[in-house]
């Protein structure tokens, strides 16, 4: 009996021996890329990630580094340094007004606390009231009662009227003392909106009066109301003054435009952008373009004339969701990641944590991730490994990692780095389909002098303080 | 130079009372080094135990670490004198101390009316067959993961017990902290018991059918920002203790303040089989200060603003868990199982040349999920209804995983000192926190020694 207990033992032994075959001792994420479950984008969705051109640059903000941001010299500078598409944050005015504008608090970009300090401008919006078709008597309650729920420097509390008042030039002078330019101070720099930044990819700028202020007028009341942070008002039309830009060379970007964290903007804001775009002929499932048209002519960017004119993006689950709901997938989206522990950020990057981001960004049609990368200046987190990079591709989907400001970032994702060796051949560089840039000086250059942009595009390498002169700056 | 060591625990065993030598704790009937005084009723022994395990996994995706452990390595001594026993053990495995049983019984008088006793110190709570059986005395490897996971271990505490040959009534109250160093807050208190009736019991067969029951009140805790919170864990390894990780089964239950665990059983023993199974219920109340807690949050512009709202977005409930287990036994070779109805347990297989083959099957449900919620892995967060947003209500889901085992084992007794044993298992696991872990292979083989 002990025998055949011993055979059993031996039996069991070899069990073991044969079960040793496995691979995996330990997590290795070269092994774990390949084991978690992604979805794919269908052949539908694929379609329209094509519509966005390769190893595009995108103008993060028109540029941080040379100008002040999102405001009319930033924009006018990317498009003449040849960006292929010029980025805005959205957020939205209290009287319904689509702002280019990344911060949700306006102290460190405008001037506010010298116009308005932080109390309610009680006769500017009374003034409004009664400019919009309110009675004085009217005008006074509607003024109280915003009063009794202001919150200061919160775009969404101010009317649009109110934001153009507001200098958006000077305090880059004043925090970027080596890029400062007296013009970004002496030419008004306003608050942006998305019209003005599409007016911009289309070679035009601000109509000025004789004071350089901006010319527009406003609308009546209609009874459309929008309900915000700042609680319910009237939607009022803002008409706003263009000119064709002089120096304007013909390049057309695209406009790659975010959707901030709904709790920001107005319920229905994502139906409320797509209206918009409609508005200003840039909503492609109402108004396509020509499947032909190319990204380049004749060595300028004609990615504004594609189908590829407008990519929507977003860091909010909620917005992701809401994207897909109104435009179906049918317009160029992009999920961006960031790592962290807030509402909206991908705490646990291991390819798991990954992949079930990306799968989210498949379940809710977008067709791009933008990952954050590491590096000075910023020192974002990394979430563009080339793991990653490879996780995203294997879904489908396309890369557009953000936000480029140095030649190391440059040629650490674009593999100048890697000096030929990609681990088992599965991680081929570059790391990327696409790239925000602070420098799209910078990254136009190093992508000419790389091989990585070639004609029709552009071969020219450009020079940003040149630009910024020719453009009066 | 014995009677010099005996002579302090004999001074406090006659402090308790007197009587006669009954019964002990000990895996083997008969240790090895023991001291019998007949004359004055005393006897005292001291032991070791030692359990190596050697192991081998095969997980799909978060690897288990293969190789061998020693799993168990204890000291113990006991002494009895006349109606008084005092045990202790200590173990010393994987390096570090750690307290087992210390404990004193007193034993009534027997009569007609059955054997009663009373026992403190820490030891045992009376609540699951499977915890209360020694692991030398188990027949399988691990205990089963429910117990594991559901039931109370060793409590310190005071019982009151009853048997005899149809009944089995063992209840007590304990403490929540065997060495009141909590963080905060003083300690909580469980009422437990196991109740047993056999119907059958005799020299053939014994059915035993009862159930176990714990009452516990948690009162321990700490305090974040002024905010007195409790925290229960739940968990349990996969039957196995070379690579003993809980994070497959794992539930932690915030808030919690009252918990009722029932476990009604059932064991069937012969001379060559038994049978024998649990099924365990646990459900936690919560307690949960919401004024504080709300009145914390205020103060900037994106707070809740009223307790309501900070409710509806802060949602609490009961928790709820459950498992079972089957095991059963038939002995190949051997004098033949025995039953022991001191403790209300199957006895070990301590007979030389006995040599059986076990099975056994076991559910752990540590998964307290609601319908239709979407579990993000990347966040490690539930989105209730599957509704994805920025900021969802926080879900009341607990994904502690749910774990079905299923285990065939040969053990062999060398003599009632040694014993070696052998299992494979397959388990089958369902855990959000690890979606691609769904098969795991473990062979496992024990060597034990007792005396």
């Amino acid at each position: 009996m002990i025998k055949k207990f011993f055979h059993a033992v031996m039996a069991c032994g070899l069990i073991a021996l044969v079960m040793s075959c496995e691979d995996q001792k330990f997590n290795n994420i070269n092994v774990d890329v390949d084991k978690v479950e992604l979805d794919h984008l269908t052949p539908d969705m694929i379609k329209v990630r094509d519509y966005v051109p390769e190893y595009a640059v995108v103008a993060h903000r028109g540029s941080t580094f040379w100008t002040p941001e999102e405001t009319e010299a930033a924009y006018r500078w990317a498009r003449e340094i040849g960006a292929d598409y010029l980025e805005c944050d959205m957020q939205v005015s209290k009287d319904g007004v689509v702002l280019a504008l990344h911060d949700d608090n306006l102290k460190r970009t405008t001037n506010i606390e010298n116009v308005f300090g932080e109390t309610i401008p009680y006769e500017i919006r009374k003034a409004y009231y009664q400019k919009i078709g309110y009675s004085e008597a009217e005008a006074e309650a509607l003024v109280k009662e915003d009063a009794k729920n202001f919150v200061p420097n919160l775009p969404a509390y101010y009317t649009y009227e109110e934001l153009m008042m507001l200098d958006a030039g000077t305090w880059f002078n004043e925090t970027s003392i080596e890029q400062a330019r007296p013009s970004f101070a002496s030419q008004h720099q306003y608050i942006s909106t998305l019209e003005d930044l599409v007016a911009y990819s289309k070679g035009k700028m601000l109509e000025r009066d004789a004071q350089g202020k901006r010319v527009f007028t406003m609308g009546q009341k209609t009874g459309e109301k929008i309900k915000s942070l700042s609680g319910t008002a009237d939607v009022i039309k803002y008409t706003f003054g263009y000119v064709d830009d002089p120096e304007d060379t013909g390049n057309r970007p695209g406009i790659y435009i975010e959707f901030k964290e709904p709790w920001l903007n107005p319920t229905g804001f994502e139906e409320m952008v797509y209206k918009e775009l409609d508005r200003l002929g840039m909503n492609i499932i109402t108004q396509p373009e020509p499947e032909s048209n190319p990204f380049y002519v004749n060595g300028k960017v004609n990615t504004g004339n594609t189908n590829g004119k407008v990519i929507l993006q977003t860091f909010s689950l909620e917005s992701l969701v809401r994207v897909a709901e109104h435009f179906e997938g049918k317009v160029p989206m992009c999920f961006l990641l960031w790592k962290g522990t807030g509402a909206t950020d991908i705490t646990y990057d291991d390819p798991l944590g990954y992949a079930s981001f990306i799968n989210l960004g498949v379940k809710y049609k977008a067709h791009f991730i933008g990952p954050c990368i590491a590096g000075a200046p910023n020192n974002y987190p990394e979430l563009n490994q080339p793991w990653q990079d490879y996780l995203i591709h294997k879904a489908g989907m396309k890369n557009h990692p953000y936000t480029f400001d140095t030649y190391d970032q440059m040629a650490k994702y674009f593999g100048q780095y890697n000096f030929g060796v990609e681990i088992d051949g599965k991680y081929r560089a570059p790391y990327l389909d696409a790239l925000f840039t602070n420098h799209s000086d910078m990254s136009i250059n190093y992508m000419i002098t790389q091989g990585w942009r070639k004609s029709p595009a552009s071969e020219t390498l450009v020079d940003a303080k040149v630009v910024l002169e020719r453009l009066g700056y | 130079m014995k009677k010099y060591i005996l002579f302090p625990v004999v001074l406090v065993a006659l402090v308790l009372s007197s009587n006669m030598v009954k019964a002990q704790a000990e895996d083997v009937a008969n240790p090895l080094l023991q001291y019998i005084n007949k004359d004055k009723g005393i006897r005292f022994t001291a032991g070791a135990r030692l359990f190596a395990d050697v192991a081998y996994y095969h997980s799909e995706y978060t690897p288990m670490k293969s190789g061998a452990a020693l799993t168990d390595a204890r000291i113990r001594t006991s002494l009895t004198y006349g109606p008084l026993y005092f045990y202790a053990d200590f173990d010393f495995s994987k390096g570090t101390f750690k307290q087992k049983n210390i404990f004193v019984r007193y034993n009534f008088h027997e009569s007609a009316y059955g054997i009663h006793s009373v026992k403190a110190g820490y030891f045992n709570e009376p609540s699951s067959m499977s915890l209360n059986a020694s692991l030398y005395n188990y027949h399988f490897i691990s205990r089963a993961a429910p117990a594991m996971a559901l039931s109370a271990g060793r409590g310190l505490g005071i019982t009151y017990k009853y048997y005899d040959a149809t009944f089995f009534a063992d209840q007590g109250l304990f403490a929540e902290n065997k060495y009141n160093d909590q963080i905060s807050g003083f300690q909580g208190v469980s009422l437990s018991g196991r109740w047993l009736y056999k119907p059958l019991n005799n020299e053939f067969i014994t059915l035993h059918v009862g159930a176990s029951f714990r009452y516990s009140r948690i009162n321990t805790g700490e305090v974040v920002n002024n905010v007195f919170k409790t925290n229960v864990e739940l968990e349990s390894n996969m039957q196995t203790y070379v690579d003993g990780t809980t994070e497959f089964l794992n539930a932690q239950v915030p808030w919690a303040k009252n918990t009722i665990t029932v476990g009604p059983e059932v064991l069937v023993v012969t001379s060559n089989m038994f049978l024998r199974g649990e099924y365990i219920y646990k459900r936690l109340y919560k307690k949960r200060n919401d004024e504080a807690l709300f009145e914390n949050q205020l103060g900037g512009v994106w707070s809740w603003t009223t307790l309501a709202s900070w409710q509806a977005g802060n949602p609490i409930r009961s928790s709820k868990f459950q498992g079972a287990y089957v095991e059963m036994g038939y002995l190949l070779c051997g004098e033949g199982y025995g039953y022991d109805d001191e403790y209300g347990l199957l006895r070990g297989s301590n007979e030389r040349g006995d040599l059986e083959i076990v099975a056994r099957y076991s559910y752990t449900d540590l998964n307290d999920i609601n319908k239709g919620d979407f579990f993000l892995i990347g966040k490690q967060v539930f989105y209730p209804g599957g509704v994805v947003a920025d900021y969802p209500a926080v879900s009341t889901s607990i994904g502690g995983g749910r774990l079905h085992a299923a285990t065939i084992g040969v053990n062999y007794t060398f003599n009632q000192y040694v014993k070696v044993m052998g299992e494979y298992q397959y388990s089958n696991l369902k855990n959000v926190y690890f979606p691609l872990d769904k098969n795991f292979h473990q062979l496992q083989m024990r060597l034990m020694v007792s005396f």
